[in-house]
C-alpha cells in the first residue's frame, strides 16, 4: 500500500487479521495442503507506485521509478521471480467467476467486455458517488440516473470519462457506452471509470492546472521529459490563469502535448496520461485559453 | 555480424549489441547520456531518440530509444529524421529548464558531455521564461566536489556509484524535478572509487576537488599516456599538465586492466609531486645540516665518496625498470640490491616462480570479471589491489548474465538483468583474516589465521587432486567447507584463485598456487592472480638482487664505502635500530629520490629524481606486463630521470669501476631498453611495450597539447619576452607542444588524451575504439613477459605441489599475532605525501576480536617499542590475532610477528 | 612644357587645401566608443572583480598572448594572475567577443608605446581598472547559480530558493 494511507493500511492489517483468525490464511489452509499469506507493506508512497513495475520496484523497498519490459513480470517481476499485477478490482471478481462460471461474468456485461465496473462521478452533480454496474452502462446514465445530474444552475461542459489522465469528453459524448472500445472510439480511455465533470461556472484552464499540477508533482523524475517538462506546462498554465499568459505559451503547450503525449517517447504512461487532458483541453477550450491571454485575466475568475 | 540501415546507408554491425553502440560505432554522431558501456542502458534520458521503421515502406516509423533497442536483422532506423532531431533538441531544452548559467565558473566547460550534446543536438535559444529549481550542495569529502543545481538527473553516478562499484552511501532522494544526487547527510564519500563519479558524471555535479586549486581547462593541459604507481595492478591513467606542473590524473581506458574506472588512491595520490615534501635541488650534508647545492657540487662530492672504496647499490620496487637496470650497470651483480628484506625478496620471487608454473591462466582483470567461481584466499584485494578488487566485485554477476540469457534479455539491458538477478546466489568466496569490502557479495566469507587459510587452501586442492598432498588435522567444518569450495571451483568454466603477499606468507601463495592447477588439468582456463604490493615488484623481481640483511652483513663487516639508494625508503623496510645501525656503518650515503622521505635526513648526498609525471619510464605489473609511461611535465633542472642522475654518477667514476661500461653512452631511454634487454633477456620484451622516441604518425611526432592550447606567447613572457622553442622530447615519440599528429588510430600506449570532433569529453574516447567497450583501436597496451606455461613447451612437466602445509594455528595466550591491516589510504608510501589522501587516511586503531577489547586504549609492543593504540573489536577476526595498519604505527612492520599486548597504563578508557 | 607647368600648378595648389594631418599629441584623433585599442578588466556595479578566469578569452585569442590561472575566493572565481603580451596581441577583440562575463573590454586608447619589450607584457595590476568599462549594469553572478558573499544560493535572477530535501511535502 501506499505509505500515506495510514486507515487503509489499518483497516486491511484489521481484515487480514480476521481471516487469519477464521484460518483463512497460512499454512496448509483449511487442511486442504494450500498455503497461501498474504503481507501488507507501506512503500514510501506516490502516484506512481499506482504503474505495475513501479509497484514491484517499490515493494522491493527501493525507489518507485517503473521499468522497461521486457521482461515482463509474468517472466520476471518482483525479485526477478514471476507476478502477476491485479488491481484489486480485479481480483474480486475471481471468486464470483469461480463460483458463478465465466459465461454469467460474461453476460454480465452489456457489450463487448464481460462483468461489472465500479463506475464513480465527482464533480457539481448531486450525487457524487461510486456504483458498480454492468460494463458499458451508457455514461448518460451513470450521471444523470447515478449520479442525479448537474446540480441546479450547472450546466455539463465537458468531462473526463476515466479519471485524471483521459481526455475530455463533451456532452455531445453523453451516449457513449462506458465499456474500453466505445470510450476509446470516442477519443478518450475508459481508464479507471472514476469521471469528473467540468460544470459551465469553473475555469477549463483552472482544472487543467490543478491537473497538471498534480502529475508534474507526482512525476518520479527518471525520464527527462516528464520530468522537466510537466512543470514547465504546469507553469504555463499557472501563467495563463494569472493572466500572465503570452501567445508563443500556447505553441510550447501544444508542442508538449505532442512530445510527451505520443507513445515511446517517455518511459512510462504517466506523462502521456498527464497530456491526455491538456490536448484535448487545447482542441476543446481554445476559446477560454485566448480569452485569458488577450484579456490578460481569468474570465471566470474561479480559481479552480 | 549484420547488416542494418542508418539513415539510408547499409552499415556492418555486431549483433547482440544496441542501437545507439551500433550507431556510435558507424561513426554517427548520436547523443546520448544515461548510457554507458560498463553500465549498461536504462532509458532514462530519453535523449538518444531515432525513429525506427517496421519496413522499407514504412514513411511514418516511430520513436524509439535508440539505447534500448536491440540490433536486429533489417533494422531500418533514421537518426536525421526532423521528428527524431527535434525531439533530441527538445531533451535537451528540458534539461535547460533547470541547469545554471554556470559555464564559466564550471569545471566541466571545454570537457563537457552536456556542451557537446548541446550543440550535438542544435538546441540554441531559451524559450523557458520561468524559475529554476536550486538545491544545496553538500561536503562529499576532499576528493569529490558537489554542485547540484547543475544535475541532468541521468542517473549515471548512482548506478556506478552502488550498482557497479558498491557503495550505498551515495544515493537518489526526492523526486520530479526535485531529485537530488548525495548522500543522507554531509560527509566524505566512503566508496574506494568515488573519484570517477568525476568522470562518470556528464555534467559538472561531480568535480575533481584537489584539481579545483589548480583548475585548468581541458584545452590547455599538455597529457601524457601515464601509468599508476600507488599498487602493483598498473592501472592506465592521462596525466595532465600545465605551466610545467601536474595537474591531475585521468582515467587511461586499458580494455584488459582498469577499462573506465580508477580506484581514489590511484586518482588522487599524485599529491606528492607538487608537496612540500618534494626535492628540487640536490643537497649535501654539510656541517650536519642538508644544504642546496648545484649540480656539479654534488656530483664532484660524489666523486670523492666512490673514490674511497666499493659502491653498493639499493634499487627500489617503486623505481622504473630502467633506473633500477642503470643502478645494476654501475655496481654490478655482487653489489646490487633490491631494497627488500629477505623475505618480501622471497615472497615476490616465489610469486614469480608460482606465476611462471601456473599451466592455466593467468587472467587480466577484465577476464577476472567472467570468472564463474572466484576464491580469495587470504587476500583483502580491496586495499591492496583495489582495482583487482573491483574487478572481482562485477565477477558475481555470472549467474545473473545467465538467467538473462535464458530470458532472452540483453546483457546490457542494465535494470532488467538485476531485476532477473536479484535472487542468484554468488560463487564468490573469501577466506581472510580480517573483514573485507568483498564479503557483502560474497557467498561465504570466512575468518581464519594465515596458517589455518593455507591450510584449507591446501586441502582444497587435495579436493580437487588427490595429487595434492592431504592436510591432516583439519575441523570436520574445515573438512566440509574445504570440500564444499572445491566443488563449487570445480563446477565451473572459469574459476580464479587470488592471493598475495598481504600477509606475507608463503604457505597462502603455495596453496593458491596449488589449487589452481589442481583445477587447470581438467579446466584449462582455470585462473591464477597473486597480488604484489609495489608498482614494479615484479620488475625487479625478474632482475633479482641481493636482499637488505645481505646488505646489512655487507655493512657490518666495512665492506661498503658509499651506498647508492634509488627512490627506497629503507625506514618502512628496516626497523629503525637497523637502520641506524645501516647509516654507521656506512660512510657515506647517496640517495635518489623525489620525496623528502624519513630516511633522506640521514644521507649525505640527495639527488632530486623525477617524478612519474617528469620522466618516461617502463614499470611491470604484478601479472608481468610491462608499460610504459610518458612525461608530461618538463622539470627545470636539476630534477631529471633516476637513469639520468645513475648515468651522471658514473660518468665521474673510472670507467673500469662501471658494470656496464656503456652506462655512459646511454642517450635516450631506448638505449637504456636495449642493454636491458641484452643483460636480462627475459625483460627483453619490454622494450616493445611502447614504440621507441623513433615512432612517427604521418611523418609527425605525437603532439601532447591540444590545438587550442593557448597562452603560447606569454606563458614565460614575465620570464622572457622572447619567445621560448618547446622543450624537447628525447625519450618519447612525442612532441611537447600543439605540433603534431593524433588521432584515433593512434597506438594505444601512446594516447595522451581523448578528444574527437564534436566530443570534448572522456566520452571522446569510444572514437578510439574499433567496438566500443573493447580494445582501441590501434593495438592493446602493454605486454605481458609471462605468457602461459602451457604455451612455452607443448608438453609442461606435471605440477609439483609443495608439502609445506603450516601447522594449525593457535593463538597464544601472553602474545598476540599482529598481522598488517593495509589501509587504501594511509599504508602505501606515495600516496600518504598527497595533502587529499592524507586527510581521508584514518588514525591507526587496533583490530582485535571483541572478546579482548577490554579498554578503549591499549600498548602494543612492537620491534620498535611500545605504541599506544585505540581499539575497535573486529567481528569475527580469529582469536590471539591483532590487526595493526600497515606502515601506520610502526613505519616497518616485520609480519607476521608476535608481540605483547597489554593496558594502556592511564586506564585506557576512551580513545 | 605647358602640361609639366600645369602638372606644378595643381600641386602647387595643395599648398592651401585643408591640412589632414592631426596635430599630435596636442590634438588628439577622435576614438569611437568601440575603438579596438587598450585592453582592460572591469569590475561589478558592486566593486569586485568580474573576471572569473573561465580561459575563453584565452582559447579564442588568435596569437595566444592571454594567460591566466584559476583561484577561489569564498566561492568566487578569479584570476590569481592574468597576463597579456601587449607585443603579440592584434587588438581583434576576440576576447572581449568571447568574454561571458564582459570583465575584458577593448578601449578607445592606443597610447601604450613602449621602448622595452619586457614592459609590454602588462599584468593584472596593469589591466584592472576600478569601474564597469562599457556595460554599468552587468554582473555576471546575479545570473550564474553559484553563490558568492553577499548572493545566496537560490537567489540569481530567476531562481527560486533551494530545495527542502527532508520536507514531507510532495
Amino acid at each position: 500500500m501506499r505509505g500515506e494511507y495510514h486507515l487503509a493500511c489499518a483497516r486491511l492489517h484489521h481484515a487480514i487479521g480476521e481471516a487469519r483468525q477464521q484460518g483463512w490464511l497460512g499454512k496448509n489452509i483449511l487442511g486442504s495442503g494450500f498455503s497461501f499469506d498474504i503481507h501488507v507493506h507501506s512503500s514510501a508512497g506516490r502516484y506512481i507506485c499506482g504503474e505495475e513495475t513501479a509497484l514491484l520496484t517499490a515493494l522491493e523497498g527501493r525507489r518507485a521509478t517503473p521499468r522497461s519490459k521486457p521482461p515482463f513480470p509474468q517472466t520476471g517481476g518482483l525479485w526477478g521471480a514471476p507476478s502477476v499485477v491485479n488491481n484489486v478490482e480485479t481480483l474480486c471478481n475471481l471468486p464470483h467467476i469461480i463460483t458463478n462460471g465465466p459465461e454469467w461474468f460474461a453476460d454480465l456485461g452489456l457489450g463487448e467486455d464481460g462483468g461489472t465496473k465500479i463506475y464513480g462521478v465527482s464533480g457539481r452533480v448531486t450525487r457524487p458517488g461510486a456504483w458498480e454496474l454492468p460494463i458499458g452502462t451508457p455514461l448518460r446514465q451513470i450521471i444523470e440516473d447515478h449520479a442525479g445530474g448537474m446540480i441546479p444552475g450547472y450546466q455539463l461542459r465537458a468531462l473526463l470519462p476515466g479519471g485524471a489522465s483521459t481526455a475530455f469528453l463533451d456532452g455531445t459524448a453523453l451516449d457513449v457506452a462506458m465499456d474500453y472500445g466505445s470510450v476509446e472510439k470516442a477519443g478518450s480511455r475508459l481508464g479507471t471509470g472514476m469521471a469528473i465533470i467540468l460544470d459551465d461556472r469553473t475555469c477549463p484552464i483552472g482544472m487543467i492546472r490543478n491537473l497538471e499540477h498534480f502529475f508534474a508533482q507526482e512525476s518520479c523524475g527518471w525520464c527527462t521529459p516528464c520530468r522537466d517538462g510537466l512543470p514547465w506546462v504546469e507553469r504555463l498554465l499557472d501563467a495563463i490563469e494569472d493572466g500572465t499568459g503570452q501567445d508563443e505559451d500556447m505553441d510550447q503547450l501544444g508542442r508538449h502535448a505532442r512530445m510527451l503525449g505520443a507513445p515511446g517517447r517517455t518511459f512510462c504512461a504517466h506523462a502521456p496520461g498527464a497530456m491526455a487532458p491538456l490536448a484535448s483541453g487545447l482542441k476543446l477550450f481554445a476559446a477560454d485559453f485566448a480569452a485569458h491571454i488577450q484579456q490578460r485575466r481569468c474570465p471566470q475568475q474561479s480559481g479552480a | 555480424m549484420t547488416s542494418i540501415r542508418i539513415d539510408g546507408r547499409d552499415c556492418l554491425t555486431r549483433t547482440g549489441i544496441n542501437l545507439l553502440q551500433a550507431c556510435l560505432e558507424a561513426g554517427a554522431n548520436l547523443p546520448y547520456f544515461c548510457w554507458h558501456p560498463e553500465l549498461g542502458s536504462v532509458g532514462a534520458c530519453r535523449q538518444c531518440a531515432i525513429k525506427q521503421f517496421s519496413g522499407p515502406d514504412d514513411t511514418k516509423g516511430r520513436i524509439v530509444m535508440a539505447c534500448m533497442t536491440p540490433v536486429s536483422e533489417n533494422t531500418i532506423i533514421s537518426t536525421d529524421d526532423p521528428e527524431a532531431r527535434d525531439f533530441r533538441a527538445s531533451i535537451i531544452e528540458w534539461m535547460m529548464v533547470n541547469h545554471p548559467h554556470d559555464c564559466p565558473v564550471c569545471e566541466e566547460g571545454g570537457e563537457c558531455h552536456l556542451q557537446d550534446m548541446t550543440v550535438m543536438t542544435g538546441h540554441n535559444p531559451r524559450r523557458y521564461r520561468f524559475t529554476k529549481r536550486t538545491h544545496r550542495n553538500q561536503d562529499l569529502g576532499p576528493f569529490v566536489k558537489h554542485e547540484m543545481n547543475r544535475c541532468i538527473a541521468c542517473y549515471r553516478c548512482v548506478r556506478f556509484y552502488r550498482d557497479y562499484a558498491g557503495g550505498d552511501d551515495l544515493a537518489a532522494f526526492a523526486s520530479h524535478d526535485n531529485v537530488y544526487f548525495g548522500r543522507a547527510a554531509d560527509g566524505t564519500l566512503e566508496n574506494a572509487f568515488s573519484g570517477n563519479l568525476v568522470e562518470i558524471c556528464p555534467t559538472g555535479v561531480f568535480t575533481d576537488k584537489p584539481f579545483s586549486t589548480t583548475y585548468t581547462r581541458k584545452w590547455d593541459m599538455r597529457g601524457a599516456p601515464s601509468i599508476c604507481v600507488h599498487c602493483a595492478v598498473g592501472c592506465n591513467t592521462i596525466v595532465n599538465a600545465r605551466e610545467e606542473t601536474l595537474r591531475r590524473v585521468l582515467n587511461r581506458y586499458n580494455t584488459d586492466i582498469n577499462r573506465y574506472v580508477l580506484c581514489d588512491r590511484g586518482r588522487f595520490g599524485h599529491g606528492f609531486v607538487n608537496a612540500p615534501t618534494r626535492i628540487g635541488t640536490p643537497l649535501r650534508t654539510i656541517g650536519g645540516q642538508q644544504v642546496s647545492v648545484p649540480i656539479t657540487d654534488a656530483l664532484q662530492a660524489f666523486a670523492r665518496m666512490a673514490a674511497d672504496g666499493p659502491i653498493v647499490g639499493i634499487a627500489s620496487a617503486r623505481a622504473t625498470l630502467e633506473t633500477c637496470f642503470s643502478l645494476y650497470a654501475l655496481v654490478g651483480p655482487q653489489h646490487f640490491c633490491t631494497g627488500q628484506t629477505r623475505h618480501e625478496q622471497e615472497c615476490v620471487e616465489l610469486v614469480h616462480a608460482l606465476l611462471t608454473r601456473h599451466p592455466g591462466a593467468l587472467p587480466t582483470l577484465h577476464e577476472m570479471e567472467s570468472a564463474d567461481a572466484v576464491l580469495v584466499l587470504g587476500e583483502d584485494a580491496c586495499a591492496t589491489a583495489p582495482r583487482l578488487g573491483l574487478s572481482l566485485r562485477q565477477s558475481v554477476r555470472q549467474a545473473s548474465f545467465h538467467m538473462a540469457d535464458g530470458a532472452k534479455v540483453p546483457r546490457w539491458m542494465d535494470a532488467a538483468v538485476r531485476t532477473l538477478g536479484a535472487e542468484c546466489p554468488s560463487t564468490l568466496h573469501v577466506l581472510t583474516p580480517a573483514p573485507t569490502n568483498l564479503d557483502s557479495v560474497a557467498a561465504e566469507a570466512f575468518r581464519a589465521a594465515p596458517d589455518d587459510i593455507a591450510r584449507l587452501g591446501f586441502a582444497i586442492a587435495h579436493e580437487i587432486d588427490p595429487a595434492a598432498p592431504p592436510v591432516t588435522d583439519l575441523t570436520p567444518d574445515d573438512a566440509a567447507r574445504a570440500t564444499r569450495i572445491a566443488h563449487t571451483l570445480m563446477a565451473a568454466r572459469k574459476p580464479l584463485v587470488v592471493s598475495g603477499m598481504q600477509y606475507g606468507s608463503p604457505a597462502l601463495l603455495q596453496a593458491a598456487s596449488s589449487i589452481a592447477a589442481a583445477l587447470a588439468r581438467a579446466t584449462p582456463e582455470a585462473g591464477l592472480s597473486l597480488v604484489l604490493p609495489e608498482c614494479n615488484s615484479m620488475g625487479l623481481a625478474m632482475m633479482g638482487g641481493l636482499s637488505l640483511e645481505t646488505v646489512m652483513e655487507q655493512a657490518r663487516a666495512g665492506a661498503i664505502s658509499t651506498l647508492v639508494i634509488v627512490e627506497n625508503d629503507l625506514t618502512r623496510h628496516l626497523p629503525p635500530a637497523d637502520v641506524a645501525e645501516l647509516v654507521a656503518a656506512v660512510p657515506d650515503i647517496v640517495m635518489i629520490d623525489h620525496t623528502a622521505t624519513p630516511l633522506c635526513q640521514q644521507a649525505s648526498l640527495v639527488l632530486p629524481v623525477a617524478a612519474f609525471s617528469e620522466c618516461s619510464g617502463t614499470l611491470v605489473s604484478q601479472d608481468s606486463r610491462a608499460q610504459r609511461f610518458f612525461q608530461a611535465v618538463f622539470p627545470t633542472a636539476p630534477i631529471q630521470a633516476g637513469w639520468r642522475w645513475v648515468q651522471a654518477l658514473a660518468q665521474h667514476l673510472d670507467p673500469s669501476m662501471l658494470h656496464i661500461s656503456g652506462l655512459t653512452g646511454w642517450r635516450d631511454l631506448d638505449d637504456v631498453l636495449a642493454a636491458l634487454a641484452v643483460a636480462f633477456p627475459p625483460l627483453a620484451p619490454a622494450v616493445m611495450a611502447a614504440p621507441g622516441a623513433d615512432y612517427r604518425m604521418n611523418g609527425q611526432k605525437l603532439r601532447s597539447q591540444t590545438y587550442r592550447a593557448s597562452g603560447r606567447t606569454v606563458i614565460r613572457s614575465f620570464v622572457n619576452v622572447h619567445d621560448q622553442p618547446p622543450p624537447g622530447s628525447p625519450d618519447t615519440p612525442f612532441s611537447s607542444s600543439m605540433e603534431g599528429a593524433y588521432g584515433p588510430d593512434m597506438p594505444a600506449t601512446l594516447v595522451p588524451g581523448y578528444q574527437a570532433p564534436a566530443w570534448n569529453s572522456v566520452q571522446a574516447l569510444n572514437r578510439f575504439q574499433h567496438e566500443i567497450g573493447g580494445d582501441m583501436r590501434d593495438g592493446a597496451s602493454g605486454l605481458r613477459l609471462l605468457s602461459r606455461a602451457g604455451n612455452q613447451n607443448a608438453d609442461p612437466p606435471p605440477y609439483a605441489y609443495v608439502n609445506d602445509i603450516p601447522a594449525p594455528y593457535a593463538a597464544r595466550t601472553d602474545t598476540v599475532l599482529v598481522l598488517p591491516d593495509t589501509r587504501l589510504f594511509g599504508s602505501e608510501e606515495l600516496s600518504m605525501f598527497s595533502p587529499p589522501v592524507m586527510a581521508r587516511a584514518p588514525a591507526p586503531t587496533l583490530g582485535l576480536p571483541a572478546d579482548m577489547v577490554t579498554s578503549g586504549r591499549m600498548v602494543l609492543h612492537l620491534e620498535d617499542g611500545p605504541h599506544v593504540l585505540p581499539v575497535k573489536p573486529v567481528p569475527g577476526l580469529p582469536a590471539g590475532i591483532a590487526l595493526c595498519p600497515a606502515h601506520m604505527v610502526a613505519r616497518a612492520l616485520r609480519f607476521p610477528c608476535m608481540a605483547r599486548l597489554d593496558r594502556a597504563p592511564d586506564g585506557g578508557e576512551g580513545s | 612644357m605647358l602640361d609639366t607647368l600645369r602638372t606644378l600648378f595643381l600641386t602647387a595648389l595643395h599648398a592651401f587645401h585643408r591640412r589632414a594631418t592631426v596635430q599630435y599629441p596636442e590634438q588628439k584623433p577622435y576614438l569611437p566608443p568601440r575603438y579596438r585599442g587598450r585592453i582592460i578588466l572591469s569590475r561589478d556595479p558592486d566593486g569586485a572583480e568580474r573576471c572569473v578566469a573561465c580561459n575563453l578569452c584565452a582559447v579564442a585569442c588568435p596569437v595566444d598572448c592571454i594567460s591566466l590561472q584559476k583561484t577561489e575566493a569564498d566561492g568566487r572565481w578569479y584570476p590569481e594572475y592574468f597576463r597579456i603580451n601587449f607585443s603579440r596581441c592584434i587588438f581583434c577583440g576576440f576576447c572581449e567577443e568571447a568574454c561571458p562575463t564582459y570583465a575584458i573590454q577593448l578601449t578607445p586608447d592606443f597610447e601604450m608605446g613602449e621602448y622595452a619589450r619586457p614592459n609590454l607584457v602588462y599584468e593584472k595590476d596593469d589591466l584592472l581598472i576600478s569601474g564597469t568599462g562599457k556595460h554599468p549594469d552587468y554582473s555576471f553572478y546575479n545570473v550564474a547559480g553559484i553563490p558568492i558573499p553577499g548572493k545566496d544560493r537560490g537567489a540569481s535572477e530567476r531562481e527560486r530558493p533551494p530545495v527542502d530535501l527532508h520536507s514531507l511535502l510532495p
